[in-house]
């Protein structure tokens, strides 16, 4: 199954923190950073990656904090949902957390990045490819 | 160890620093959950909790701002940097439920099972971690084969 093309909308628990996404996202990948696990609290969290001109808040704009040099980490002020990571690295992008889309199954993770990080106890049984930082270097 | 070591605090907080929190004891169990809600709360494919006895945990540092998620169902969250920290409710009124990715060390705990994975997402399968799984809770069936 590959992810379409349709626009997808999404948002957080509570509703003040709305998007819509135009396209297939670039990529979808889990991630098992400290720095994802920690804001999130899961073990691990999956990201889809759009092109940010293919991304537009519709309700109210999320609350931004500067997690690292270079890195944003968006969430709602309200209820705390965590939405987005931008960074410069990657700065024609907008990583979605998959889970804040209305659908989170119309998309399809292809992979898993900052394997090096992962927990002890995370055992991973697909078959997706596993790169220990950022995938394709 | 001893039988009787006293078991290490389980120490964490948020990203900024801001809130921080300490339980000591044993915690009463770790379980990944795969429902909407645990779902929506970590923005993640599944939670994974840390049931620790109330009179054991406590604010270290500052304290997190509630979200009522549901009318049983309150998440603390760190107000400046979002991080999601705790799940509080008046069903459990002695427990406090912590997220394990806001422990300082997340590997000193280990999960036992998977709860709601009746629930969970398409594309997740957790048979590697040969862990039993429950449609929805464990006291309600015996585990999915």
């Amino acid at each position: 199954m590959t992810s379409s093309d349709n626009p997808r909308e999404g948002g957080c628990l509570c509703g003040q923190v709305r998007y819509r996404t135009e396209g297939s996202p670039r990529w979808v990948l889990h991630c098992h950073c400290n720095s994802c696990r920690r804001q999130s609290g899961a073990p691990m969290v999956t990201w889809a990656g759009f092109h940010s001109d293919r991304f537009t808040w519709t309700a109210s704009a999320p609350q931004t904090y500067k997690s690292s040099p270079g890195v944003e980490r968006l969430f709602c002020g309200a209820c705390g949902t965590p939405m987005m990571f931008r960074s410069e690295r990657w700065a024609d992008e907008a990583h979605i957390a998959v889970t804040t889309l209305d659908d989170p199954g119309s998309v399809t993770p292809k992979g898993h990045v900052h394997v090096a990080e992962k927990l002890a106890w995370m055992h991973l049984g697909d078959d997706l490819p596993q790169h220990d930082h950022v995938a394709g270097g | 160890m001893t039988e009787d070591a006293i078991p290490e605090a389980l120490t964490g907080g948020c990203q900024c620093g801001q809130v921080r929190f300490a339980a000591t004891g044993n915690p009463n169990w770790v379980v990944h959950c795969h429902c909407s809600l645990c779902r929506r709360q970590t923005s993640a494919p599944f939670a994974t909790w840390v049931s620790v006895a109330a009179g054991d945990f406590a604010w270290t540092d500052g304290a997190p701002k509630i979200f009522t998620d549901s009318p049983d169902r309150h998440r603390g969250f760190c107000a400046a940097c979002g991080t999601q920290l705790v799940g509080l409710s008046p069903k459990w009124p002695e427990e406090v439920h912590i997220l394990v990715g806001a422990l300082d060390d997340p590997n000193q705990v280990t999960p036992i099972l998977h709860a709601y994975y009746g629930d969970a997402l398409e594309w997740i399968d957790t048979h590697a971690d040969s862990l039993p799984r429950y449609a929805t809770l464990k006291r309600e069936g015996p585990p999915l084969v």
